[in-house]
């Protein structure tokens, strides 16, 4: 079974595309970095900024594909 | 997460260790470190530590670095980190009152929890810090100075926000984090503060908007707190150290 129809199974549907969303608002921010110091004491690498947003989006896409 | 029962701070950086010895100069260790010394929550990294120095003696903490060790005095990123086997980040804004309220664990000079508590309440500008105020404050609520925490946070002009916390996590509770002259004090200074027109923690918009009303208004705080932060908080250190549903400690020093 699909990633998307597991979460619509456990009706999670709305609560991860929400939180998706956001991640991506973090990751487009300067939040990402105000999260990452107070978390870590570090900031995080553009590359690596890059590369989760990546993911992000594709999930979300994959979610408007599948559902 | 990772629980550790047999935490030792000197075994744990003793990278570390060696390297202030020989520099023989006031320190704090501060950030993730720290933090994790009083709440035993949220892991740090290992090979990585933020030191709170004096500015004019930013030169000879450079000295530190060498032997698979930087210093760092921006903040680094993952990339540069990872590459590394051990990392110091300076922090030049230590000052005499922070360091007299050091605690010494295993040779180590940590900032005070007290103090701590404050930088994240003032920090704020996730859901990270609050998080981590309210695990340091009930991992550590026998053993704080509750005196010095409120002598701060009024110096500091951070009563609301900490009282709006300290009772948002007590609401997660079930029961009273603080002593009540504690609150009862806190919420005396809060009153003298100007009610501030910023949102609380600094969240983006889609944050849900005052989770808890009643506080909010008491503390006169905009909180954008959603009840899952302070709410995992407490699962997390449930599940690791049994129930903690108990009621606070009385006073530690006697003020009413």
């Amino acid at each position: 079974m699909c990633f998307w129809n597991q979460v619509e199974e456990a009706g999670l549907e709305t609560l991860l595309k929400d939180r998706l969303a956001e991640l991506e608002e973090i990751l487009q921010s300067e939040e990402v970095n105000a999260i990452w110091w107070d978390r870590l004491g570090l900031m995080l690498d553009d590359g690596e900024r890059r590369m989760t947003l990546k993911v992000v989006r594709w999930l979300q896409r994959s979610a408007k594909t599948e559902s | 997460m990772s629980m550790a029962y047999t935490y030792s701070p000197g075994q744990r950086l003793a990278w570390l260790v060696e390297r202030l010895a020989r520099l023989d100069r006031p320190y704090l260790i501060t950030g993730p470190q720290a933090t994790y010394q009083y709440h035993r929550w949220l892991t740090p990294l290992e090979g990585l530590v933020t030191l709170q120095i004096y500015a004019e003696e930013v030169t000879v903490w450079r000295q530190a670095a060498g032997d698979g060790c930087a210093v760092f005095e921006t903040a680094p990123t993952t990339a540069q980190v990872g590459a590394l086997q051990n990392a110091i980040v300076l922090d030049p804004t230590l000052v005499s009152g922070r360091y007299r309220r050091r605690q010494m664990l295993d040779g180590l000079a940590f900032v005070a929890p007290e103090d701590l508590c404050l930088d994240l309440v003032e920090r704020a500008r996730g859901e990270t810090s609050p998080a981590e105020v309210a695990a340091i404050l009930i991992a550590r609520r026998a053993a704080l100075d509750w005196p010095v925490l409120l002598a701060q946070a009024g110096q500091r002009g951070l009563a609301r926000r900490l009282g709006v916390l300290i009772e948002a996590t007590s609401m997660e509770l079930g029961a009273d984090l603080a002593p009540a002259w504690f609150v009862r004090r806190l919420h005396r200074l809060a009153e003298g503060e100007l009610s501030g027109d910023q949102d609380y923690p600094v969240v983006r918009r889609r944050a849900p908007i005052e989770t808890y009303p009643t506080l909010a208004k008491r503390w006169g705080v905009r909180l954008r707190l959603p009840h899952h932060v302070i709410g995992k908080v407490v699962l997390d250190l449930s599940a690791h150290s049994g129930p903690i549903l108990q009621s606070a400690e009385p006073c530690v020093s006697g003020i009413k």
